[in-house]
Protein backbone atom coordinates (compact mmCIF):
# COMPACT_ATOMS: atom_id res chain seq x y z
CA UNK A 1 0.00 0.00 0.00
CA UNK A 2 1.25 3.39 -0.81
CA UNK A 3 2.16 5.68 2.03
CA UNK A 4 -0.55 8.04 1.02
CA UNK A 5 -3.15 5.30 1.10
CA UNK A 6 -1.88 4.06 4.44
CA UNK A 7 -2.23 7.58 5.80
CA UNK A 8 -5.85 7.70 4.60
CA UNK A 9 -6.61 4.34 6.16
CA UNK A 10 -5.14 5.44 9.49
CA UNK A 11 -7.26 8.54 9.49
CA UNK A 12 -10.31 6.42 8.63
CA UNK A 13 -9.61 4.06 11.54
CA UNK A 14 -9.27 7.09 13.87
CA UNK A 15 -12.64 8.34 12.69
CA UNK A 16 -11.38 11.39 10.84
CA UNK A 17 -12.51 10.05 7.44
CA UNK A 18 -15.79 8.38 6.55
CA UNK A 19 -16.31 5.20 4.55
CA UNK A 20 -17.14 7.36 1.60
CA UNK A 21 -13.78 9.13 1.78
CA UNK A 22 -11.89 5.85 1.22
CA UNK A 23 -14.45 4.11 -0.92
CA UNK A 24 -11.83 3.34 -3.55
CA UNK A 25 -9.58 1.65 -1.00
CA UNK A 26 -12.43 -0.36 0.52
CA UNK A 27 -13.42 -1.58 -2.91
CA UNK A 28 -9.85 -2.62 -3.54
CA UNK A 29 -9.41 -4.31 -0.13
CA UNK A 30 -12.62 -5.11 1.84
CA UNK A 31 -10.58 -6.63 4.70
CA UNK A 32 -9.83 -3.12 5.84
CA UNK A 33 -13.16 -3.16 7.69
CA UNK A 34 -12.01 -6.07 9.84
CA UNK A 35 -8.73 -4.31 10.56
CA UNK A 36 -10.60 -1.24 11.73
CA UNK A 37 -12.80 -3.32 14.05
CA UNK A 38 -9.72 -5.02 15.49
CA UNK A 39 -7.98 -1.67 16.07
CA UNK A 40 -11.08 -0.28 17.81
CA UNK A 41 -11.30 -3.34 20.06
CA UNK A 42 -7.66 -2.95 21.03
CA UNK A 43 -8.24 0.71 21.83
CA UNK A 44 -11.24 -0.08 24.03
CA UNK A 45 -9.29 -2.78 25.86
CA UNK A 46 -6.44 -0.34 26.55
CA UNK A 47 -8.80 2.33 27.76
CA UNK A 48 -10.59 -0.17 29.95
CA UNK A 49 -7.45 -1.54 31.56
CA UNK A 50 -5.50 1.73 32.03
CA UNK A 51 -6.62 5.11 33.39
CA UNK A 52 -6.74 7.79 30.73
CA UNK A 53 -5.44 10.41 33.12
CA UNK A 54 -3.03 9.67 35.82
CA UNK A 55 -1.89 12.03 38.48
CA UNK A 56 1.82 12.86 38.31
CA UNK A 57 3.47 11.50 41.43
CA UNK A 58 4.90 14.30 43.64
CA UNK A 59 3.92 17.12 41.23
CA UNK A 60 5.91 19.82 43.08
CA UNK A 61 9.04 17.76 42.85
CA UNK A 62 8.33 17.15 39.22
CA UNK A 63 8.20 20.91 38.53
CA UNK A 64 11.40 21.49 40.51
CA UNK A 65 13.14 18.76 38.59
CA UNK A 66 11.88 20.21 35.35
CA UNK A 67 13.09 23.76 36.06
CA UNK A 68 16.39 22.46 37.36
CA UNK A 69 16.91 20.60 34.13
CA UNK A 70 16.14 23.79 32.22
CA UNK A 71 18.69 25.78 34.29
CA UNK A 72 21.32 23.10 33.83
CA UNK A 73 20.84 23.29 30.09
CA UNK A 74 21.20 27.08 30.18
CA UNK A 75 24.41 26.91 32.25
CA UNK A 76 25.87 24.41 29.84
CA UNK A 77 25.26 26.92 27.05
CA UNK A 78 26.96 29.76 29.00
CA UNK A 79 29.99 27.68 29.97
CA UNK A 80 30.26 26.48 26.44
CA UNK A 81 30.44 30.07 25.19
CA UNK A 82 32.90 31.07 27.93
CA UNK A 83 35.15 28.12 27.27
CA UNK A 84 35.17 28.99 23.58
CA UNK A 85 36.18 32.57 24.48
CA UNK A 86 38.97 31.45 26.81
CA UNK A 87 40.14 29.01 24.19
CA UNK A 88 40.47 31.92 21.78
CA UNK A 89 42.57 33.84 24.32
CA UNK A 90 44.97 31.00 24.89
CA UNK A 91 45.19 29.73 21.34
CA UNK A 92 45.09 32.97 19.36
CA UNK A 93 48.32 34.86 18.60
CA UNK A 94 46.78 38.12 19.75
CA UNK A 95 44.55 36.81 22.50
CA UNK A 96 47.02 36.27 25.33
CA UNK A 97 49.04 39.48 24.82
CA UNK A 98 45.88 41.57 24.61
CA UNK A 99 44.35 39.94 27.65
CA UNK A 100 47.56 40.42 29.66
CA UNK A 101 47.86 44.04 28.59
CA UNK A 102 44.21 44.70 29.35
CA UNK A 103 44.63 43.25 32.84
CA UNK A 104 47.73 45.35 33.40
CA UNK A 105 45.97 48.50 32.24
CA UNK A 106 43.00 47.74 34.44
CA UNK A 107 45.24 47.60 37.50
CA UNK A 108 47.04 50.74 36.34
CA UNK A 109 43.81 52.66 35.90
CA UNK A 110 42.45 51.49 39.23
CA UNK A 111 45.70 52.52 40.87
CA UNK A 112 45.66 55.95 39.26
CA UNK A 113 42.01 56.33 40.13
CA UNK A 114 42.90 55.63 43.73
CA UNK A 115 45.85 58.02 43.51
CA UNK A 116 43.75 60.68 41.92
CA UNK A 117 41.01 60.36 44.49
CA UNK A 118 43.49 61.39 47.17
CA UNK A 119 44.25 65.08 47.48
CA UNK A 120 47.23 66.41 45.57
CA UNK A 121 49.79 67.93 47.88
CA UNK A 122 49.80 71.73 47.92
CA UNK A 123 53.04 73.19 46.66
CA UNK A 124 54.99 76.42 46.64
CA UNK A 125 55.81 77.73 43.21
CA UNK A 126 57.79 80.85 44.08
CA UNK A 127 58.78 82.88 47.13
CA UNK A 128 60.07 86.41 47.58
CA UNK A 129 60.96 88.38 50.68
CA UNK A 130 60.87 92.16 50.15
CA UNK A 131 63.34 92.65 53.00
CA UNK A 132 66.75 91.42 51.81
CA UNK A 133 67.63 90.49 55.38
CA UNK A 134 64.93 87.86 55.30
CA UNK A 135 65.26 84.52 53.58
CA UNK A 136 62.45 82.16 52.65
CA UNK A 137 63.32 78.49 52.37
CA UNK A 138 60.88 75.89 51.18
CA UNK A 139 61.03 72.27 52.23
CA UNK A 140 58.89 69.19 52.21
CA UNK A 141 58.11 67.57 55.50
CA UNK A 142 58.40 64.01 54.36
CA UNK A 143 56.61 62.35 57.23
CA UNK A 144 53.72 64.80 57.22
CA UNK A 145 53.62 65.23 53.46
CA UNK A 146 53.33 68.98 53.98
CA UNK A 147 55.14 71.90 52.40
CA UNK A 148 56.87 74.20 54.87
CA UNK A 149 58.15 77.74 54.22
CA UNK A 150 60.72 78.80 56.80
CA UNK A 151 61.32 82.51 57.15
CA UNK A 152 64.78 83.24 58.46
CA UNK A 153 66.23 86.53 59.67
CA UNK A 154 62.96 87.82 61.16
CA UNK A 155 63.12 89.98 64.25
CA UNK A 156 61.73 88.00 67.16
CA UNK A 157 58.54 89.06 68.88
CA UNK A 158 59.47 90.43 72.29
CA UNK A 159 58.63 87.95 75.00
CA UNK A 160 56.63 90.56 76.85
CA UNK A 161 54.39 91.24 73.88
CA UNK A 162 50.88 89.89 74.19
CA UNK A 163 50.09 88.33 70.84
CA UNK A 164 46.35 88.44 70.55
CA UNK A 165 44.49 86.34 68.06
CA UNK A 166 41.07 86.74 66.53
CA UNK A 167 38.34 84.39 65.45
CA UNK A 168 36.23 86.43 63.01
CA UNK A 169 33.01 84.82 61.95
CA UNK A 170 31.53 87.54 59.74
CA UNK A 171 32.34 90.90 58.18
CA UNK A 172 30.64 94.04 56.96
CA UNK A 173 31.85 96.58 54.46
CA UNK A 174 31.84 100.12 55.81
CA UNK A 175 31.10 102.81 53.25
CA UNK A 176 31.95 105.77 55.50
CA UNK A 177 35.48 104.67 56.30
CA UNK A 178 36.10 102.61 53.17
CA UNK A 179 36.96 99.57 55.19
CA UNK A 180 35.63 96.30 56.51
CA UNK A 181 34.58 95.47 60.05
CA UNK A 182 35.14 91.93 61.26
CA UNK A 183 32.93 90.44 63.93
CA UNK A 184 33.33 87.62 66.42
CA UNK A 185 29.73 86.62 66.67
CA UNK A 186 27.95 89.92 67.10
CA UNK A 187 30.93 91.69 68.63
CA UNK A 188 32.99 93.92 66.28
CA UNK A 189 36.67 93.17 66.80
CA UNK A 190 38.67 94.48 63.86
CA UNK A 191 38.49 97.21 61.28
CA UNK A 192 40.53 96.79 58.12
CA UNK A 193 40.98 99.82 55.92
CA UNK A 194 43.30 100.41 52.99
CA UNK A 195 45.27 103.53 52.20
CA UNK A 196 45.38 105.00 48.75
CA UNK A 197 48.53 102.97 48.15
CA UNK A 198 46.77 99.79 49.15
CA UNK A 199 48.50 99.48 52.51
CA UNK A 200 46.32 97.80 55.12
CA UNK A 201 45.46 99.47 58.38
CA UNK A 202 44.24 97.13 61.07
CA UNK A 203 42.49 98.64 64.05
CA UNK A 204 41.36 96.67 67.07
CA UNK A 205 37.86 97.59 68.13
CA UNK A 206 36.90 97.56 71.76
CA UNK B 1 56.50 37.40 13.83
CA UNK B 2 54.39 36.07 16.65
CA UNK B 3 56.51 37.95 19.22
CA UNK B 4 56.32 41.18 17.23
CA UNK B 5 52.54 40.99 17.07
CA UNK B 6 52.39 40.33 20.78
CA UNK B 7 54.58 43.35 21.50
CA UNK B 8 52.49 45.56 19.21
CA UNK B 9 49.32 44.44 20.95
CA UNK B 10 50.80 45.13 24.36
CA UNK B 11 52.10 48.56 23.30
CA UNK B 12 48.73 49.56 21.85
CA UNK B 13 46.94 48.53 25.02
CA UNK B 14 49.44 50.40 27.22
CA UNK B 15 49.14 53.59 25.14
CA UNK B 16 45.37 53.39 25.24
CA UNK B 17 45.42 52.90 28.98
CA UNK B 18 47.82 55.80 29.51
CA UNK B 19 45.55 58.04 27.44
CA UNK B 20 42.61 57.12 29.58
CA UNK B 21 44.57 57.48 32.82
CA UNK B 22 46.00 60.81 31.71
CA UNK B 23 42.55 62.09 31.06
CA UNK B 24 41.51 61.06 34.51
CA UNK B 25 44.58 62.56 36.17
CA UNK B 26 44.30 65.95 34.50
CA UNK B 27 40.85 66.50 35.93
CA UNK B 28 41.08 69.43 38.28
CA UNK B 29 38.66 70.42 41.01
CA UNK B 30 35.90 72.22 39.16
CA UNK B 31 36.03 75.96 39.67
CA UNK B 32 32.90 78.03 39.58
CA UNK B 33 32.32 80.90 37.23
CA UNK B 34 33.93 84.29 37.75
CA UNK B 35 32.52 86.21 40.69
CA UNK B 36 31.69 83.16 42.76
CA UNK B 37 33.97 81.92 45.60
CA UNK B 38 36.57 79.42 44.43
CA UNK B 39 36.73 77.68 47.78
CA UNK B 40 37.48 78.92 51.25
CA UNK B 41 40.86 79.76 52.67
CA UNK B 42 41.47 78.95 56.30
CA UNK B 43 44.30 80.82 57.94
CA UNK B 44 45.49 80.23 61.48
CA UNK B 45 48.09 81.70 63.81
CA UNK B 46 49.64 79.02 65.97
CA UNK B 47 52.02 79.16 68.88
CA UNK B 48 54.52 76.34 68.84
CA UNK B 49 55.91 75.67 72.27
CA UNK B 50 57.54 73.06 74.44
CA UNK B 51 55.62 74.35 77.45
CA UNK B 52 52.46 72.57 78.50
CA UNK B 53 49.33 74.29 77.35
CA UNK B 54 46.87 75.84 79.76
CA UNK B 55 43.50 74.19 80.16
CA UNK B 56 41.67 77.01 78.41
CA UNK B 57 44.05 77.01 75.44
CA UNK B 58 42.37 76.33 72.14
CA UNK B 59 43.56 73.06 70.70
CA UNK B 60 44.05 72.15 67.10
CA UNK B 61 42.49 69.48 64.97
CA UNK B 62 44.26 66.22 65.78
CA UNK B 63 45.47 65.57 62.24
CA UNK B 64 46.86 69.06 61.89
CA UNK B 65 48.58 68.85 65.27
CA UNK B 66 50.20 65.61 64.21
CA UNK B 67 51.48 67.12 60.97
CA UNK B 68 52.83 70.12 62.84
CA UNK B 69 54.57 67.80 65.27
CA UNK B 70 56.22 66.01 62.37
CA UNK B 71 57.29 69.27 60.71
CA UNK B 72 58.57 71.24 63.73
CA UNK B 73 60.56 70.27 66.76
CA UNK B 74 58.03 71.55 69.30
CA UNK B 75 55.86 69.46 71.54
CA UNK B 76 52.69 71.51 71.75
CA UNK B 77 50.72 73.72 69.40
CA UNK B 78 48.19 76.30 70.52
CA UNK B 79 45.65 77.92 68.26
CA UNK B 80 45.86 81.67 68.84
CA UNK B 81 43.51 82.79 66.08
CA UNK B 82 41.81 81.59 62.94
CA UNK B 83 39.85 83.09 60.10
CA UNK B 84 38.13 81.53 57.11
CA UNK B 85 37.44 83.64 54.06
CA UNK B 86 35.90 82.81 50.69
CA UNK B 87 38.46 83.02 47.91
CA UNK B 88 37.10 85.25 45.20
CA UNK B 89 38.15 84.71 41.63
CA UNK B 90 38.02 88.49 41.07
CA UNK B 91 38.91 90.32 44.28
CA UNK B 92 41.60 90.10 46.90
CA UNK B 93 40.76 88.63 50.28
CA UNK B 94 42.20 89.26 53.72
CA UNK B 95 42.67 86.46 56.24
CA UNK B 96 43.02 88.00 59.71
CA UNK B 97 43.72 85.61 62.57
CA UNK B 98 45.78 88.27 64.36
CA UNK B 99 47.31 91.73 64.10
CA UNK B 100 50.80 90.26 64.35
CA UNK B 101 50.56 88.05 61.28
CA UNK B 102 47.82 88.15 58.66
CA UNK B 103 47.53 87.44 54.98
CA UNK B 104 46.36 88.97 51.74
CA UNK B 105 45.10 86.46 49.18
CA UNK B 106 44.70 86.88 45.45
CA UNK B 107 43.36 84.08 43.30
CA UNK B 108 45.19 83.14 40.13
CA UNK B 109 42.61 80.62 39.08
CA UNK B 110 42.66 76.86 38.75
CA UNK B 111 45.92 75.27 37.73
CA UNK B 112 47.09 71.73 37.38
CA UNK B 113 46.85 70.16 40.82
CA UNK B 114 44.72 72.75 42.56
CA UNK B 115 44.03 76.46 42.94
CA UNK B 116 46.73 79.00 42.15
CA UNK B 117 47.03 81.75 44.73
CA UNK B 118 49.29 84.71 45.33
CA UNK B 119 49.80 85.12 49.07
CA UNK B 120 51.27 88.04 50.96
CA UNK B 121 52.10 87.49 54.60
CA UNK B 122 51.98 90.74 56.56
CA UNK B 123 53.56 91.40 59.90
CA UNK B 124 51.96 94.52 61.30
CA UNK B 125 52.59 97.12 58.60
CA UNK B 126 55.14 95.19 56.54
CA UNK B 127 55.03 92.46 53.98
CA UNK B 128 57.48 89.78 55.03
CA UNK B 129 56.69 87.17 52.40
CA UNK B 130 55.22 87.06 48.91
CA UNK B 131 54.61 83.62 47.53
CA UNK B 132 52.83 81.90 44.67
CA UNK B 133 51.33 78.59 45.69
CA UNK B 134 49.06 75.91 44.38
CA UNK B 135 46.69 74.86 47.11
CA UNK B 136 44.62 71.75 47.16
CA UNK B 137 41.78 70.97 49.49
CA UNK B 138 42.96 69.38 52.69
CA UNK B 139 46.67 69.95 52.03
CA UNK B 140 47.96 72.82 54.18
CA UNK B 141 51.09 74.93 53.84
CA UNK B 142 52.98 75.81 57.00
CA UNK B 143 54.89 79.07 57.33
CA UNK B 144 57.39 79.31 60.14
CA UNK B 145 57.32 82.88 61.42
CA UNK B 146 59.23 84.83 64.03
CA UNK B 147 60.43 83.50 67.33
CA UNK B 148 58.47 84.56 70.39
CA UNK B 149 60.65 83.98 73.40
CA UNK B 150 61.26 80.24 73.51
CA UNK B 151 58.27 79.68 71.29
CA UNK B 152 57.64 80.31 67.61
CA UNK B 153 54.70 81.71 65.69
CA UNK B 154 53.45 79.63 62.80
CA UNK B 155 51.00 80.61 60.11
CA UNK B 156 49.00 77.83 58.47
CA UNK B 157 46.96 78.17 55.28
CA UNK B 158 44.62 75.55 53.96
CA UNK B 159 42.06 75.48 51.18
CA UNK B 160 38.72 74.16 52.29
CA UNK B 161 35.56 73.26 50.45
CA UNK B 162 33.28 74.63 53.13
CA UNK B 163 33.25 77.72 55.28
CA UNK B 164 33.40 75.81 58.54
CA UNK B 165 34.78 72.33 59.10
Amino acid sequence: MKDEDLFRVTRWIDGELTDQDIKDLLERDPSLVEEREAAREIGQTIRREFEAEREVPFPDMFNRQLFRRIDDERQKTVWSSASRFFSWITLSEWGLPLASSATLMMFLCVGLQFQGSRHFRSRVVHTFTPNPAHVAKTSESGAAGVTVISLQGLDPVPESTQVMGFFPTSSRKESLVAGTTYFEGKRPRLLLSLTQDGEPRLSRLR
Amino acid sequence: MRNRRAMLAALAAILAGLAVAGGQESGNPAQPATGLPAGFLWGALIRATDQPLKDDAKVLDEGLAEHLGQSFSFRNFQLLGEHTQPVSAEYETWVLPSEELYMKVDSKGPVSGGLGLHLQLWRRQNVILKTDVVLNSGSPIFIAGPKWGEDQLLFVVQLRDQAAE
